[in-house]
């Protein structure tokens, strides 16, 4: 017995005893798949698609929600006016075109579809997307008037077209309608439930809610009033509620999810190898960012810090960490460094807003003696206490030291963090966000004096200005153009410092297909279905 | 997980000369009454090892904590420099377990402490005066109507997460087994001879408690308290596990579980020697708790 | 008799009531704005205040107290402040999951834990004791947790034998149901067999050493029947106490176990409403919690009383 053991033991020593440091190569390149599909032909009609949704939504209403994961759920029973296509564009849903704006840029008319019904067989109609748009607007609950922009006044001048006018004009507005904003609700529905609507959803759709069971699933069904309905090959969709990352892996494995959102960047290699499984993936809209305290909440001693007043000090921050390597290290390589609000895959995107401050430690180390402070730079750092974020303050901290920063992590539950931005209660704090597809949900309520999010305090004329006028030009490129300075500016001022963008992983077995995940993280199944089994991979 | 309440069940103790236990051989006759039975001198020679690493732990680990070495997540055990690899930052597994057991250790000790100091009185109190009983056990009900875990989850996030207040939500916890082990073993003894001797001479209250029941109790609160250490620091674990305990970049056996969970398909092996560190510690306070028990109650010793 | 089962009564009554007021100041005290946590990044002042004007946070304390008050007497517990679901609703969703699992892991634990207390017994001084001895032991030092993660990795992953994760309701499928709870139910039973193991030891060692028991042997009965007759029926009696006192365990342990396997049940609940301040739904979890706990601990109370032991033995002896 003893022999064996010592036998054992030697084994164990001889194999693992004197195995060198395997340093980590450079990831490969990883271009975006955002779709898969087959032959209409290829599709068996019928069955129950089951998707693992990594965070329960919230209230099923398109007002009042206000978790981005309600969306996943919603795009399969609530469609919008307008959605955008693989390319971040904006293209019609419910609406026939593209709104048409008058040259003043105050009124803006909407054609929209004919020959619609609800799920509860009610007619669709301009007069229906009124009272969507008016709930958004004067519900008191609504999460959605702030999007909305300075509406004056909604009418519906036909059966088939909607006009909206506006007190100054906003070119965000579409952008808005191809959200959850854009979701038109059923008036009978509207009637009936009022307040309580989310609770059964009645809207335009592929799907129609058939029942929800809290903290495990929402399931929907096939509705045979949707307009396309020959385009629909499942019977049903289970969304299944799999908070945990590795369960949604250990799930797909299993094949007893055939969908899954959010892959962890730790599983997605392990998952890929696998046969049977495929992966799609495109950059987000969002971003994860530091955001400095530079003079917001009530506690002086928050923001009259070197961090908080000397923009050299912020520069030198933004430059003491290198944003590709900290990447590849926590996640994998699957993730990509962030240097502005505006993601690289939004059609807004340009060469000034794509640049990026390169990583020069000695660099920083220089700004920061030229800015007269004391080394090391003693720097409190208030970040979420959720694995990523962690994990990669754990990673600033460790690669800051070297330009002479001492970053103090102080990780808070997410609720408490919150708390703790809305009051100013911070002098370094990262934090993240989903991402929106027009650039003025990105940036105009983070650099805004006075704007919604705008928690650092950041007051600067020529920022605000830029971001002014960038909402109110109704010519693209002219917006393009503002958005590009106003990156620029943001990067200049560094009142948040860009770090990392995440990437939408979504999982699938090789049994279904008809799947799409563009850049805002939605996964599309409206249009998916099982394979006939001579057409699987 | 569970916390077993180790009461006397020995009647016969009822009679114990009180002088006994104020004898300094005493404690020497304990040692040896543990070291003679082979699971005590098993769980002793444990508890040695876990304390000298909980208090060496800065020797033993060659890396510090929290020192980053991003070209080498994920080393395998074994690898050069590296015994027991690294973690997903390149950080040293070795010096993260040692510093991680001193935390476990921190927290069991502190947790303990706040069980005795606040549940001893309490006990003593609810036992000797029928009137304070019906006060203090209505308290205790209702301490123990909240599981253990959701008071230390609440307590955690009340105060917010952190070494020192994850040891005090896991004390307060342990506070009402703590009473109703004090208060027994005190009701137990009024009825004593030596007891009721001393109540007889017109000594006063604080004085039969202090100077007659407590030293008689000491045993059974030392016995529990041995108990309390292994639920602390698999409490610990638990919370940091949730995020509700220690915060990283310190380091804590729950906290390299919960990293451990993330990667579990890519580096199962992180997932081992933490969990591993925490059976051993709760092992060696269980197996020494229980030579203990041994050793202050003759009678259960039969069960050997 | 009924004087003590009065008092008990009583007693629970004023345990409950002193509960409710802990648990709603309790949960005020955490920090945090449950507004801040529903609205998510659309938290504009307006819309925070709409938001606690509607779940009523913005009305004095003692108002909400009141509020709270009637709504226990009333049993509508309000609605979740996130999803917007009634609470009574998600308690009935997932209160059975946690029940399933509870008593599962029960059963396991009684199973395992008086055959390996039985088998120390008989083979007094062997290594069948001691190797009974040392899996009490292990079990009780062995974080399950920890051990969820291995039985995940091994027994779910790597050989596929039972599924990672999921619940089957237990009565429209029992067998899948069943089986889907295999290996939660063994994880969060692990050390409540362990603390059964031991007790059963003590207990039949001390049974089998009392005078009735020499006698009964004397008088020729086979040390099985004995073993049945006597020892046995101590030790149920000793098992109801235990599970009495070890559900608070049980069910800290049902809140990991739940969150390691993904399971729907309270605990998961309680964790979620905890770290998103869903304030409605922690008081209403907690309170669920506690009165089971609190009606459990009168049920074995009385239970012991009425079948007391010393009444039973004595008349088995003569």
């Amino acid at each position: 017995m003893k022999k064996r053991i010592m036998a054992v033991l030697a084994s164990v020593v001889l194999l693992g005893g004197c195995t060198p440091v395997q340093p980590l190569g450079e990831p490969p390149e990883r271009p975006d798949v955002k779709s898969v599909d087959a032959d209409a032909g290829a599709f068996e009609e019928g069955g129950d698609l089951v998707m693992a949704l990594s965070s329960e939504p919230d209230r099923l209403d398109p007002t009042t929600s206000s978790s981005l994961y309600t969306r996943y759920v919603m795009q399969t029973m609530c469609q919008k006016l307008y959605d955008i296509d693989a390319n971040g564009e904006i293209t019609p849903m419910l609406a026939t075109s593209l709104p048409d704006v008058s040259t003043d840029g105050k009124t803006v008319r909407i054609p929209v579809k004919d020959g619609v019904r609800f799920a509860d067989g009610t007619d669709f109609d301009a007069e229906a997307v009124k009272t969507t748009i008016e709930r958004g607007l004067n519900l008191e609950e609504s999460s959605r008037s702030a999007e909305l922009g300075p509406i004056n006044d909604v009418t519906a001048i036909d059966d088939h077209t909607l006009e909206v006018t506006f007190d100054e004009p906003f070119a965000p507005f579409t952008a808005a309608l191809a959200d959850r904003a854009g979701m038109i609700m059923s008036p009978a529905a509207l009637d009936e439930a009022g307040e309580d609507f989310g609770d059964h959803p009645v809207c335009v759709g592929p799907f129609k809610f058939e029942k929800r069971i809290a903290q495990t699933s929402i399931k929907v069904v096939k509705d045979p009033n949707y307009y396309d309905a020959d385009k629909v090959h499942l019977d049903s969709i289970t969304y299944q509620i799999m908070s945990d990352a590795n369960i949604r892996a250990a799930n797909i494995r299993s094949g007893d999810v055939q969908v899954a959102d959010t892959i962890s960047p730790q599983d997605v290699d392990a998952l890929t190898e696998e046969s049977g499984i495929g992966l799609l993936q495109s950059n987000s809209l969002g971003y994860q960012g530091l955001t400095v305290n530079m003079g917001f909440g009530d506690n002086p001693e928050n923001f009259e810090t070197p961090l908080g007043q000397d923009p050299k000090v912020r520069k030198a921050l933004s430059m003491a960490f290198d944003r590709k390597a900290l990447v590849n290290t926590v996640f994998n390589g699957w993730f990509s460094p962030a240097c502005s609000g505006i993601s690289p895959d939004s059609p807004f995107a340009t060469k000034a807003s794509d640049e990026c401050v390169d990583y020069d430690p000695a660099g920083a180390k220089k700004l920061l003696e030229d800015a007269g402070v004391e080394l090391p730079l003693k720097v409190n750092m208030k970040v979420s206490n959720t694995q990523d974020t962690l994990r990669f303050a754990q990673a600033v901290q460790a690669s800051t030291k070297e330009a002479g920063f001492d970053i103090t992590v102080q990780p808070m539950e997410y609720t408490a963090l919150l708390d703790a931005q809305d009051r100013g209660d911070y002098e370094l704090l990262q934090l993240g966000w989903s991402g929106r597809v027009d650039p003025h949900g990105n940036l105009y309520t983070f650099h805004y004096p006075g704007a919604g999010n705008n928690v650092t305090g950041v007051d600067d004329d020529r920022l605000s200005n830029l971001l002014t006028r960038a909402s109110e030009a109704t010519d693209i490129d002219e917006r393009k153009k503002l958005y590009g300075e106003a990156s620029q500016r943001i990067g200049e001022l560094n009142s948040i410092i860009y770090l990392y963008r995440q990437k939408n992983l979504t999982a699938y077995t090789d049994d279904v297909s008809g799947i799409d995940v563009f850049s805002d993280g939605v996964v599309h199944l409206s249009e998916a279905g099982f394979l006939k089994k001579d057409a699987q991979r | 997980m569970t916390t077993p309440i180790v009461t006397n069940t020995d009647k016969n103790t009822q009679g114990l000369d009180p002088e006994f236990h104020a004898s300094n051989n005493r404690a020497w006759w304990l040692l040896r009454s543990i070291l003679s039975n082979p699971m005590g001198l098993i769980g002793s020679v444990m508890v040695a090892i876990v304390v000298l690493v909980g208090l060496f732990a800065p020797l033993i680990a060659p890396y510090g904590f929290a020192q980053t070495n991003f070209q080498a997540p994920f080393q395998v055990p074994g690898t050069i420099g590296f015994v027991l690899g690294t973690d997903d930052l390149g950080r040293d597994v070795l010096s993260r377990l040692a510093f991680g057991v001193r935390a476990s250790l921190q927290v069991g000790l502190l947790a303990v402490a706040l069980a005795v100091i606040v549940g001893t009185p309490l006990g003593l109190l609810a036992g000797y005066f029928r009137g304070l009983d019906a006060v203090i056990s209505r308290l205790t009900d209702v301490t123990l109507a909240f599981p253990f875990l959701i008071i230390a989850v609440g307590l955690a996030a009340i105060s917010g997460p952190s070494l020192a207040n994850a040891a005090i939500a896991l004390g307060i916890s342990q506070v009402p087994t703590m009473i109703r082990v004090v208060r027994g073993e005190t009701m137990r003894l009024k009825s004593a001879d030596f007891v009721k001797a001393a109540i007889a001479t017109d000594a006063s209250k604080a004085r039969i408690l202090g100077m007659h029941v407590l030293p008689n109790i000491a045993s059974a609160i030392i016995v529990q308290a041995t108990v309390i250490i292994p639920t602390a620091v698999i409490g610990e674990s638990i919370l940091s596990f949730l995020g509700l305990g220690i915060q990283p970049p310190s380091p804590s056996l729950g906290i390299m579980l919960s990293d451990a969970q993330q990667y579990i398909f890519r580096a199962p092996s992180t997932a081992l020697f933490p969990g591993l560190a925490i059976l051993v510690i709760c092992l060696a306070f269980n197996l020494f708790g229980d030579a203990l028990r041994d050793a202050l109650d003759p009678n259960s010793k039969k069960g050997h | 008799m009924t004087r003590f089962v009065l008092t008990k009564i009583f007693h629970a009554i004023i345990t409950f009531v002193l509960s409710g007021i802990v648990i709603f100041f309790g949960v005020r005290m955490l920090p945090g704005d449950p507004a801040l946590a529903m609205a998510g990044e659309e938290a504009t002042p307006e819309r925070l205040d709409s938001i606690r004007a509607d779940l009523g946070l913005d009305q004095p304390l003692l108002v909400q107290f009141v509020k709270f008050l009637g709504d226990i007497v009333t049993g509508d517990l309000g609605e979740s402040t996130r999803t917007g679901l009634a609470v009574t609703e998600m308690i009935a969703t997932t209160l059975p999951v946690t029940l399933w699992l509870s008593l599962y892991a029960i059963v396991v634990a009684v199973i395992v834990g008086i055959t390996l207390g039985m088998v120390a017994e008989r083979f007094r001084g062997k290594w069948p004791e001691l190797g009974s001895n040392f899996l009490a032991l292990l079990g009780l030092s062995v974080p399950n947790f920890w051990l969820g993660l291995l039985a995940i990795l091994v027994l779910a992953v790597t050989l596929g034998w039972f599924p990672a994760s999921g619940y089957v309701d237990v009565l429209s499928d029992p067998i899948r149901g069943i089986y889907y709870l295999t290996l939660p139910a063994l994880i969060l039973g692990t050390s409540l067999a362990a603390v059964i193991t031991r007790q059963t030891r003590a207990s039949m060692i001390e049974s089998m050493g009392t005078d009735y028991v020499r006698m009964a042997r004397a008088k020729g009965l086979s040390r099985p029947r004995v073993l049945l007759r006597y020892g046995l029926r101590n030790s149920l009696i000793v098992l109801v106490t235990i599970i009495g006192l070890q559900l608070g365990g049980l069910i800290s342990g049902a809140v990991v176990t739940e969150r390691i396997f993904a399971l729907p049940g309270i605990g998961k609940l309680t964790l979620d409403a905890v770290f998103s301040r869903d304030y409605p739904v922690i008081q209403a979890v907690v309170l669920v919690i506690t009165a089971s706990y609190i009606l459990i601990n009168l049920a074995v109370d009385i239970l012991y009383s009425v079948i007391n032991p010393q009444i039973r033995v004595s008349e088995d002896a003569s």
